[in-house]
């Protein structure tokens, strides 16, 4: 199931995680510009020399990274200019490498930009020049050792933090989501244009896919990709989790409970789970499949046995499968009763009491057919089928030879196992570096015709 | 081809020539400053107007004067801020005062202006009393019509309603001429101010000037001259706008304190509302100018009941960044129209509910509205006296100093028109 989900994603904070990792080793590697507004500035000999006014941003390749910071001086209130290289800390107070009086006078490039002068509560327009709304906030995090811009926050809890009221209430707060607008769908600020521009539609501001969240976690530290993820609804977490590449999935894994390993693999597709559940070491891999669901956690367990790289390895239990004797319009109820919870619904598989694959009835032959018929004979019986020890590469020639869109993985047997559709076979053939290389307007076109 | 429509009149070369061409702009542009300034007589305006004149004569009208070049000085810069920038006071007070103004100014504004939608409804229901209709049949279909008026047209068809509802004030001169008026008594009594130290006067002079600026003027005006895309080279005719505006509404609001004061004051009578006004006309000034006072209301009413949602609906849609306008369809910009709708529906929903604290309802209205003019003026000043948003249109040193003392004199009065308030509020 790939169903889209809001662009301004429910990211909590604080949230479980950023508070067990501030705690664990005091440093808190999220922030908002608002929580780092007005704290003070503490010089090497653990003088105040101020209290931080803003940041100042130099337009990199993806992220906008921090470069100086801009404080008021509390003795003469001027506004003093320091690069971000002369700062070695900024949790808790901010804290300066070198002492009071060797403060250098400073200044900012023609190409830096203020965040509160270019950035907070400017207004925000999508693609088609309409308003959409302002932001409230901005979220900094550490990418790579420099403390970048990621994301801004238009939502209501950015109001209330930047109106000093989090304090307040804390338990309210917690409650409501913030609505965060990844950088990345921002065109480059441009100091001249009123604006902040979006590079997509209003329409389509709540769509923000699963797998944009996760080309986003890519570029991420593991403690920030956890951090996003932990903040994720359960379903969102998980399909994410299916997008991101494996070794970003291996380590990501590796710091995570086996609690919330366990919830994210319950709402993924059982061959990525099991596929998730082979790069971890075996105990850990045990102790997750313990927490699971029952019935989950069987599926993902049959499914690993199958070696890598084989049909079986590949494919996934969820399909959609009627006895012979049940009607056409009975088949559509049931079509309409699990079709959104299954991702290939084109093909209906027809079993016998036994399990035991039939035959096959395409949606179209399904539309096509006298309501009256039942299952046993709309169905084409000879149908084309995989072993599950049958190769990855054969599963995939049959797809294309044949046009499927998903091909039987059937038992010596006869006993129906599962189906390995075509986007899945793609995936494990397309080498990785080409899979990087998408069309300039990859992110518009696949919003633009419904791609998933 | 260039026709001099009062080059002929040849007064010594000093009158401006107006081109066709140029008279055409004007009509183009021409809306945003009338409709703004007419508003201000509303159902609130035209009592206290009625009061004025029925209980202190002609003793009041010189007030006029100075409260039109205080609501021109302010309205002027309003025009301007928005021609230049292209954005509304809102859009521009979040942008550079942030998120606590903007928020406190925000809720105060929407709770000041349901009251004073409120006040509107309430003067719905009075002057469609007058004419024998039934609160609980005027106030729904009043509401009903003020709402898709605004929810089905657009900016362009809507500005011609209001700006005809503009020209029904006409009614109060029309009003006011029945009474043959006193020309030449009437022209000393104007340019002469008569102060008297009376509590009670200077009670009235404080509610009538205190009540000449309100906040959702300045909002209101700003974002309907950017919504209307005036250019800047077109500017001198909003200002025409503007200045046109002003002129036409004190004209009414003197033939309001002039009809009251020639026939109620004269005989002595004492009124409360603007209702009791018109039905005091029946036998002192006959049926016909009685009748197109209390219609003057009812249009008054109606069409401040419109504004006044309209005002607070462009604040919270600027301030928070949501699409807004009269041209977009009401999905296009839903914040906009659920809260103008909301607006209309508690306000018309008060009226309705028997016994409704409105006494109270006014009362803080006008203490919030009065508070947070102060605020709204300064931040004015401060974003029109800003090199980097109006370029070569900052205020002059002259006009600043008007600017300034108007601010201080206007922020004075209504600061003491809000303690008078919470003490006949309370009092009562």
């Amino acid at each position: 199931m790939r169903s889209s989900k809001s662009i301004t994603e429910k990211i909590k904070a604080p949230g479980p995680l950023w508070v067990k990792e501030a705690a664990s080793n005091g440093t808190n590697r999220v922030s908002f510009f608002s929580q780092l507004q007005g704290k003070k500035i503490v010089d090497r000999d653990g003088n105040v020399v101020g209290k931080l006014t803003d940041l100042s941003l130099r337009p990199g390749e993806v992220l906008l990274e921090i470069s100086r910071i801009v404080y008021t001086s509390n003795i003469l209130g001027e506004k003093v200019i320091l690069p971000m290289s002369s700062i070695c800390s900024i949790d808790g107070d901010i804290r300066l490498e070198m002492a009071r009086d060797e403060i250098p006078p400073g200044r900012l490039s023609e190409r830096e930009l203020l965040v509160t002068e270019t950035i907070l509560d400017k207004q925000i327009v999508d693609i088609d020049g309409l308003k959409v709304v302002r932001v409230n906030d901005v979220l900094l995090a550490q990418v790579k050792k420099s403390l970048c811009l990621v994301a801004v926050d238009v939502g209501f809890k950015g109001i209330l933090r930047r109106l000093g009221l989090s304090g307040l209430s804390r338990g309210l707060l917690d409650k409501l989501p913030n609505h965060i607008i990844p950088w990345s769908y921002i065109d480059p600020l441009d100091p001249s244009l009123r604006s902040i521009h979006l590079k997509i539609s209003r329409k389509t501001i709540n769509d923000l896919h699963p797998a944009d969240i996760a080309d986003i976690l890519e570029d991420l530290s593991n403690k920030d990709r956890l951090l996003i993820l932990d903040s994720l609804g359960e379903e969102t977490a998980a399909e994410t989790m299916e997008e991101v590449n494996p070794e970003v999935q291996a380590t990501m894994v590796k710091q995570m409970d086996s609690d919330d390993v366990a919830d994210i693999l319950e709402n993924m597709n059982p061959d990525d789970a099991a596929d998730l559940l082979g790069m971890m070491s075996e105990n850990k891999a045990s102790e997750v499949l313990n927490l699971m669901d029952e019935e989950e956690a069987k599926e993902v367990k049959e499914l690993m046995m199958y070696s890598d790289r084989s049909a079986g390895s590949l494919m996934t239990t969820e399909y959609i499968a009627v006895p012979s004797d049940c009607s056409v319009p009975d088949i559509f109820a049931r079509l309409r009763r699990s079709g959104q919870e299954i991702d290939l619904i084109y093909y209906i598989y027809v079993l016998s009491a036994q399990e035991q694959l039939l035959g096959v009835i395409s949606l179209r032959d399904l539309l096509l057919a006298d309501p009256a018929q039942n299952a046993g004979e709309v169905m084409k019986k000879e149908v084309i089928r995989v072993l599950p020890t049958s190769s990855v590469e054969e599963a995939t020639n049959l797809l294309s030879k044949y046009d499927f869109l998903s091909v039987p993985v059937v038992d010596q047997d006869g006993k129906m196992l599962g189906i390995v559709t075509f986007d899945d076979a793609l995936d494990e053939i397309i080498p990785e570096d080409l899979k990087k290389r998408l069309p300039w307007n990859y992110h518009k076109l696949r919003r633009v015709r419904g791609v998933a | 081809m260039k026709l001099h429509l009062l080059g002929k009149l040849n007064l010594g070369g000093r009158v401006p020539r107006i081109t066709l061409a140029e008279l055409a702009i004007f009509l183009g542009v021409l809306g945003p400053g009338i409709i703004t300034a007419n508003v201000d007589n509303d159902a609130g305006g035209i009592t206290t107007y009625s009061i004025a004149g029925a209980h202190f004569g002609y003793s009041l009208l010189w007030t006029l004067i100075p409260i039109t070049v205080a609501l021109f000085v302010v309205q002027e810069m309003c025009a301007r801020m928005g021609v230049v920038t292209g954005k509304g006071l809102a859009d521009l007070i979040r942008e550079n005062f942030g998120v606590k103004p903007t928020v406190i100014l925000l809720l105060g504004i929407i709770i000041a202006n349901l009251g004073t939608t409120t006040a509107e409804f309430a003067g719905i229901a009075a002057s469609m009393e007058i004419f024998g209709v039934s609160k609980y049949v005027s106030v729904p279909v009043a509401a009903v019509l003020v709402w898709l008026v605004v929810v089905k047209g657009n900016y362009h068809s809507i500005e011609k309603i209001f700006l005809l509802a503009s020209s029904v004030y006409i009614t109060y001169i029309v009003s006011g001429l029945l009474l043959h008026p006193d020309w030449k008594f009437l022209f000393s009594q104007t340019i002469t101010p008569s102060i008297s130290l009376d509590s009670g006067y200077l009670y009235m002079v404080v509610g009538v000037v205190g009540t000449t600026i309100a906040p959702w003027m300045q909002f209101y005006l700003q974002s309907t001259v950017v919504e209307k895309g005036v250019k800047v080279s077109e500017y001198k005719y909003t200002k025409w706008d503007v200045y046109v505006g002003c002129v036409i509404t004190d004209v009414v609001s003197y033939f309001i304190i002039f009809t009251c004061a020639a026939t109620i004051f004269a005989h002595g009578i004492r009124i409360e509302t603007a209702k009791d006004a018109a039905l005091a006309l029946f036998p002192l000034a006959g049926s016909y100018s009685a009748w197109l006072f209390a219609f003057g209301l009812l249009n008054a009413s109606l069409f401040a009941a419109s504004i006044l949602p309209l005002s607070t609906a462009y604040f919270l849609c600027e301030g928070m960044g949501w699409d807004s306008g009269l041209n977009k369809r009401f999905w296009d910009a839903p914040q906009f129209y659920l809260l103008y709708t909301l607006l209309i529906a508690i306000g018309a929903a008060i009226i309705l509910v028997p016994d409704a604290p409105l006494l109270t309802i006014m009362v803080l209205s006008q203490v919030i509205n009065g508070s947070l003019l102060p605020l709204v003026l300064v931040f004015m000043l401060l974003l029109i006296n800003s090199k980097k948003l109006m370029g070569e249109y900052t205020n002059s040193k002259a006009f600043n100093a008007v600017a300034w003392a108007t601010t201080i004199i206007m922020s004075i009065l209504t600061l003491l028109l809000v303690a008078t308030a919470l003490v006949s509020g309370t009092g009562k």
